[in-house]
């Protein structure tokens, strides 16, 4: 390991350091070209790039070597600056044309009535919302009366069971439900049962839950200790996060038979080479007992053992 | 190097446009650039860096620059103004809980130097979903009549049904090419 990442960062090095100076001159060369506004676009592409290249490497590389390489991409970001604001201020010269009148006048009358096109039919809009419980058990006949395809929003939730499964739910009495949708925010000691929703799923500022859900795109920010049994077709993204474990949606909640697909977890808040401090894959044994567990919660008296269920 | 090679390559040059879509997390320019580009929307992950498409539009060449939005991404959407034609805001409609922040987030981007000028076009995306806000609702959450510095309009749209798009695509365009080009196209392209 010590030498894969010595060998790296010799050959990251001389990548970096050509990079830089290849960098260096084509500033030096903007500067004294005719043209530096031209130029400036391709430098910041550059620039861009190797920054890039080195938020990469970081954690690959001796932190001394990463603080100096740093100080490098500064000074260039820098003087590219610099090249704008001098560009700038000598402005090229060129023939201008008037404006046609009818460019004129069409932006100022059309303005005000063409302003929203494509508008929606209805006025004001609805969506579904189960918010401010605790030590509640809640099913799909806790819900408000909503359309059977919907957006779904929960919030400020403690010590709560949400169970809006479909299949062999006996306390389900609405059978039409379909969320397209699904925004989740501050949960504390919670276990959400959801099925698998057609559309993307937002979760923030969440604490020892644990979270059973189906979704196309999953997007959790700021939470802590958090159980996750999960089906999905992309890679689901963590930022801001904490002690989250990651597992299969149980196969006994579908209704259709369907092949577990194997996801990467992605951690916004560590874009590095090395693996991720801040969330684990359960092993098949976790998993079993955590659909075990997960299995038992789905009545009402397991509200009071919720502390046994969610990760603590 | 020829004197015809240099004209069409200038040529070439003059009718691109450089097109900055951006937006909080989960607002769907990805969806919606691959959706326009005709590929599949299935698998789209939230975006780690960026993306860059390249297509015709009519006469231009539309390069656009897809940046991801997690807000550990914002701090770098800076690196990506320059020489930015035209700002497409993305907006995820059913996104009650996070306006007040993509206001914010938006009304801070229209301050920046860099962007001064650029055409600004609202997509409010996800109208295929019950219970999304709808565009004059977004109009009034996001203050976009307080707007004076940038020209813009909003637009109802839906990624997955592709819905609008191509229509809130011709009208950036068309105002990026009135400002840019104004000789080059003719009057009743104009809305």
């Amino acid at each position: 390991m010590a030498e894969a990442t010595w060998s790296f960062s010799q050959t990251f090095t001389s990548h970096f350091q050509q990079a830089q100076s290849a960098l260096e001159l084509r500033i030096e060369k903007a500067r004294a070209g005719p043209s530096p506004q031209d130029d400036l676009n391709e430098l910041s592409y550059w620039l861009a790039k190797l920054s890039k290249d080195l938020a990469d490497a970081s954690g690959s590389l001796p932190s001394y070597d990463q603080k100096q390489y740093e100080l490098q991409v500064k000074t260039l970001e820098k003087s590219i600056d610099d090249l704008r604001v001098s560009s700038l201020s000598k402005p090229k010269f060129s023939f201008k044309r008037k404006v046609v009148t009818p460019s004129t006048i069409l932006p100022t009358i059309a303005k005000e009535p063409l302003k929203s096109i494509g508008t929606t039919d209805q006025p004001s809009s609805t969506h579904l919302i189960l918010s401010s419980r605790s030590e509640s058990f809640l099913t799909r006949s806790s819900l408000p009366e909503h359309s059977s395809q919907t957006n779904l929003s929960i919030f400020d939730l403690d010590h709560c069971i949400v169970d809006l499964l479909g299949k062999d739910s006996v306390l389900a009495s609405k059978d039409d439900l379909s969320i397209s949708a699904l925004h989740v925010r501050n949960l504390s000691n919670c276990v959400l049962l959801l099925p698998i929703i057609e559309g993307s799923a937002l979760l923030h500022d969440m604490f020892n839950c644990t979270i059973v859900l189906g979704c196309h795109q999953f997007r959790m920010h700021t939470s802590k200790n958090i159980d996750v049994l999960l089906s999905i077709s992309s890679n689901p993204i963590i930022e801001t996060c904490n002690s989250i474990r990651f597992g299969q949606y149980p196969a006994a909640f579908i209704d259709r038979e369907q092949t577990p697909v194997v996801y990467s977890v992605q951690d916004f808040s560590h874009i590095r080479s090395t693996a991720s401090p801040h969330f684990s894959l359960l092993t098949p044994d976790d998993q079993f007992d955590l659909v075990t567990k997960v299995s038992s919660s789905r009545k009402v008296d397991a509200v009071g053992q919720i502390k046994s269920i969610v990760p603590q | 190097m020829g004197l015809l090679t240099i004209i069409r390559k200038n040529r070439q040059k003059e009718k691109e446009m450089r097109i900055l879509f951006l937006g909080l997390d989960n607002a769907g320019k990805t969806t919606i650039l691959k959706k326009i580009n005709g590929d599949d929307i299935k698998s789209v992950s939230p975006t780690l860096g960026f993306n860059i498409k390249t297509f015709a539009h009519g006469k231009y060449t539309l390069n656009i620059w897809d940046v991801g939005g997690q807000r550990t991404l914002r701090p770098y959407w800076r690196n990506y103004f320059e020489q930015t034609d035209a700002l497409v805001w993305v907006v995820d409609s059913g996104d009650r809980m996070r306006m007040k922040d993509c206001k914010e987030e938006l009304h801070s981007l229209l301050t920046e130097d860099r962007l001064a000028g650029a055409s600004l076009l609202v997509f409010a995306n996800k109208q295929d979903l019950q219970g999304s806000m709808t565009d004059e609702e977004i109009r009034q959450a996001l203050d976009l009549d307080s707007i004076k510095s940038h020209n813009w309009r909003i637009w109802a749209c839906s990624a997955v049904t592709g819905k609008n798009l191509i229509s809130g695509l011709d009208w950036v365009v068309n105002d990026v090419a009135g400002r840019l080009y104004y000789s080059s196209i003719p009057t009743n392209d104009l809305p």
